[in-house]
């Protein structure tokens, strides 16, 4: 008898320290979130860990009000996040099925690049941005959303050629072939055969692509430089550089940038799962 | 495309040998050579360079190693400066990652608790959420006046802390943030890692009279260690290269003395617009570092390998 | 003294008992087998009295010691697992001299204790190997090393011979035997495998959904089982059930089985004389305790022939009587072709008679 009720209290206690301790390091979301219904600016003088007064004032100022850079760089961070996905399916969708169905000179070395250079290359990175920085001034192409759009896909390739190939594999060849011998050119096979089948796989590439654009940072504020072309995150940093510090408006800021990421995630959920319901793949 | 001529087609398992692929691989490689490739080769050409905003539009000229003196020799820049406080970050960081990942992972491992997929999904959030959110987030936790943290101290009784502009406290927050975004990479590593030790050893081993600290010491650790070391490496190689976390916090401050590597490079080529030959000097900073950074890299690579046997 | 005892051991997993009220006790020595089904909550037991799962209800003694509590390294009891669990990073030495090692013995002693394990098990010469580079057998003489070299109180076995091809089962289940009845040391062994339990066993231990059917030395589950599920588990092939109520006619009492009508005599029908007509019961009798006529004898039943099953040194004959099949061993210079007519005759002292609905023996 003993040991049973030493092995209940256990339970209990044990889930009571792993409770805290989540709740310790979700400290700083919930801040955010409280704050951002918060009516004054100094959110913490004094501290009130359920907040007496809320309102959403701040958040219609951030969305409505005229000194709000908010919505033009919401906009702004749409428009890459969105070309950047774009961009990155229509480089990175024919490498993956060339990589999965041929085999030619240079395959493998190639393919170990690939991978040897996402392993290697995360710090070369800034020392690459001073160099396109150079390359993008001589073009004059700079401050161009566009372009950013268009390093941030190129960055990914690598990552997202390999994550689409191997799901490549997965699917048997012997769609391809059924294709081939109807008739079909290997241009009918990606498009009309792989595509509808692989869906799981391009929805996961898409959900990278967007998400990083849409988190980018160093670049975004490297390559843009007018008010107008800056993204969200560059807002984010703005509202906090800014002398008068608006906490609460930073925090609403921060929600709603937040919020499409939830979205895409709950969209993606539900797509790999309609995607792998219907795909005829059996493995 | 659905021209019929015929092509070198070989049949071989369902795979094609044709060169009708080095079509559909010639976008994403350009495009991926252009901006990325390219642009590293060409950034250790600046570093040979008087570059900066003044010049760089084509009138840089070649200087040889006069950069790379500068850092190495002269004295002018704090390279070694920089260097050692990075390398310190590394020392006090990469302990305190692995420290919390590992009681983070043993804790969460336990049967007996109620709940646990619903906390590791909550423990998952730091690294699913985008890194500024985050960092800009803790920035104004910290803030003397505003944040929340000293509004807590206060609350409790205990003085306020100047945590960005203080040498030594900014340098904590720094560790404070980092271990906060890269614990669940490290939890998930040891708790996949802790979980592929069978049950059955551990039973055995309790049957055959081992402790708790006997069971860890002789099966668990000896069948952990590799991933572990491998986690670990990965880690000291982003670690040393952290960039957000020192720019967005305080932006190496206060007064640059807490400027890490990556940090003190980016300032040194973007924010002296008017300084001759800021640009190149920061590009051979760089080839510098990154000789370092591949040094790691090199490490993982081969303890990646010796994981997977 | 090393024996083990249970009393009303009662373990459950959230709504399921797996063990319920069990009380056993295990001599010192003796090799017990427990038996029974997938699932049935022997190896259950088995963890119980190792102290890898407490028990709900009931005490467990190793010798004098009332264990309940005590974690599993105070318990003096060594474990051999169905998948060996040896250590893969350790050599064969190292997971046989890990009990020793843990306890911190000299390493002189180590060496001199394991060497004379491997000498006895004929292992020596592997020594040096991992765990993967061991075939199946060896791997399991390896993990009987390790439960060997401690001098345990008791032994306990979970399947060890499951894992193994059918001829080195056979050859290590007179290994295991010899073994245990030279160093003798009480040892539990779980399997499902009811020839293991007959060959092996000191006793048998039956188990079935948690609750144990009967104990006792092999022969006598299987001559006088004392329920249904007991005689139908023990037994290869297993014993024929039958269906039937009593009635009486002209002071005789009968078991009708709807095809047929069998008397009863001497105390078999001295046990049912108090019994109501219409009662039902279920009639067993063991495929070697049925003789094979082809022409009608007094008492016996016609059936039909349906199939024969042929096994070298003889045959196992299928008789369909009505809708139930019986089967018949005899010997291999038993003709018949299927479909033909043949006669049974029932050994009269070896009916078994259950209670159909307490499923109990009379």
């Amino acid at each position: 008898m003993k040991i049973r009720i030493n092995k209940k209290l256990l339970t209990v206690f044990l889930t009571f320290i792993a409770a805290v301790i989540v709740a310790i390091l979700i400290f700083p979301i919930y801040v955010i979130i409280i704050s951002s219904f918060s009516p004054r600016t100094s959110v913490f003088q004094p501290f009130e860990f359920i907040p007496r007064e809320t309102t959403l004032k701040v958040y219609s100022d951030v969305l409505f009000s005229p000194t709000s850079h908010f919505v033009p760089r919401l906009v702004n961070s749409i428009i890459v996040s969105l070309l950047s996905l774009a961009i990155t399916l229509i480089l990175v969708i024919p490498s993956a099925y060339a990589f999965s169905r041929f085999k030619f000179a240079g395959r493998n070395s190639l393919l170990y690049g690939y991978f040897a250079f996402n392993q290697f290359a995360g710090g070369m990175g800034l020392a690459a941005l001073i160099a396109l920085y150079a390359i993008l001034n001589y073009f004059n192409l700079l401050n161009s959303l566009v372009i950013l759009a268009l390093i941030y896909a190129s960055g990914g390739v690598p990552f997202n050629t390999w994550l689409l190939k191997t799901y490549f594999d997965t699917i048997p060849k012997d769609f391809d072939e059924a294709a081939l011998v109807d008739g079909a050119s290997y241009l009918d096979v990606m498009f009309r055969v792989l595509l509808p089948i692989a869906k799981p796989g391009i929805a996961t590439v898409a959900v990278f692509a967007f998400m990083g654009s849409w988190s980018e940072f160093i670049i975004a504020q490297t390559i843009l430089l007018s008010d107008e072309n800056y993204t969200l995150p560059l807002e984010l940093y703005q509202l906090l550089a800014s002398p008068a510090t608006n906490w609460n408006r930073f925090a609403a800021t921060s929600i709603l940038y937040a919020i499409p990421i939830v979205v895409v995630y709950m969209l993606a959920q539900r797509y790999l799962q309609a995607g792998l319901a219907m795909g005829g793949v059996k493995r | 495309m659905k021209s019929k001529q015929t092509k070198k087609k070989v049949k071989i398992h369902g795979v094609w040998e044709t060169n009708k692929a080095y079509l559909f691989l010639i976008p994403g490689l350009f495009v991926f050579f252009a901006l990325n490739l390219y642009p590293i080769i060409f950034s250790i050409y600046l570093g040979f360079t008087d570059a900066y905003f003044g010049n760089i539009t084509g009138k840089y000229q070649f200087i040889g190693l006069k950069n790379f003196e500068k850092l190495l020799i002269s004295g002018d820049t704090r390279f070694y400066y920089i260097l050692g406080r990075t390398f310190l970050f590394l020392a006090t960081s990469v302990p305190l990652k692995v420290l919390f990942g590992l009681v983070l992972a043993v804790i969460f491992n336990q049967q007996m608790i109620k709940g646990r997929g619903v906390f590791r999904s909550l423990l998952v959030l730091p690294w699913a959420l985008p890194a500024v959110l985050s960092i800009l987030t803790w920035r104004g936790l910290f803030y003397y006046d505003f944040g929340a943290i000293n509004g807590l101290l206060q609350a409790i009784g205990i003085p306020r802390i100047n945590w960005l502009n203080d040498v030594t406290n900014a340098f904590i927050t720094y560790n404070i943030v980092e271990v906060w975004l890269a614990y669940p990479f490290m939890m998930t590593v040891i708790l996949a890692a802790l979980q592929s030790v069978p049950l059955e050893l551990h039973d055995s081993a309790k049957v055959d009279g081992a402790s708790t600290w006997q069971r860890l010491r002789y099966i668990t650790l000896p069948l952990i260690w590799r991933p572990l070391l491998f986690a670990i490496v990965l880690t000291s190689g982003a670690s040393f290269q952290a960039f957000m976390v020192p720019y967005l916090l305080n932006s190496g401050g206060p007064a640059n003395q807490n400027e890490l590597v990556m940090v003190w490079g980016y300032k040194q080529a973007f924010q002296n617009p008017g300084i001759y030959g800021s640009m190149g000097l920061a590009a051979a900073f760089f080839v510098l570092i990154s000789l370092i950074i591949l040094a790691f890299s090199y490490a993982g690579l081969k303890l990646g390998k010796i994981t997977v046997e | 003294m090393a024996r083990i005892l249970l009393k009303n051991l009662t373990k459950r997993f959230g709504n399921v008992i797996a063990v319920n009220d069990l009380s056993l006790e295990i001599k010192d020595k003796e090799f017990l087998v427990l038996l029974g089904p997938s699932g049935c909550g022997k190896t259950t037991v088995l963890r119980c009295i190792a102290g890898l799962e407490t028990p709900d209800e009931g005490e467990i003694y190793v010798g004098d010691t009332l264990v309940n509590g005590l974690p599993p390294k105070e318990r003096d009891v060594a474990m051999v697992f169905q998948s060996y669990a040896l250590y893969p990073h350790m050599t064969a030495y190292e997971n046989i001299a890990f009990p020793l090692k843990i306890k911190g013995l000299a390493k002189s002693e180590i060496n001199q204790r394991v060497k004379k394990v491997a000498e006895l098990l004929k292992i020596t010469h592997l020594l040096n190997r991992k765990p993967k580079q061991l075939s199946g057998g060896e791997a399991q003489r390896v993990a009987l090393g390790r439960a060997l070299i401690r001098e345990p109180k008791a032994f306990l076995m979970d399947e060890p011979l499951s894992n193994l091809d059918a001829k080195l089962r056979v050859y290590m289940r007179a290994e295991l035997k010899r073994l245990q009845k030279d160093l003798g040391i009480t040892t539990i062994y779980v399997t499902h495998d009811q020839v293991e339990a007959m060959t092996m066993s000191d006793r048998v231990a039956l188990i079935n959904q948690g609750i144990l059917q009967q104990v006792g030395p092999p022969e006598e589950l299987y001559q006088h089982p004392h329920n249904l599920f007991t005689a139908g588990f023990i037994g290869s092939p297993p014993m024929n059930f039958i269906d039937c109520s009593l009635s009486r006619e002209a002071g005789k009492i009968y078991l009708d089985a709807g095809t047929f009508k069998l008397p009863l005599e001497n105390y078999r029908a001295e046990a049912l004389k108090e019994r109501n007509i219409g009662e039902e019961f279920v009639l067993g009798i063991r495929p070697e305790d049925i003789k094979l006529e082809k022409k009608e004898k007094k008492d016996s039943i016609q059936g039909q022939v349906f199939a024969l099953e042929p096994l070298g040194a003889e045959v196992i004959v299928d008789i369909k009587i009505g809708e139930t099949i019986f089967k018949v061993r005899e010997n291999i210079f038993f003709k018949a072709k299927v479909r033909e007519n043949i006669w049974l005759s029932f050994n009269k002292n070896k009916i078994y008679i259950f209670d159909k609905k307490s499923g109990a023996a009379l």
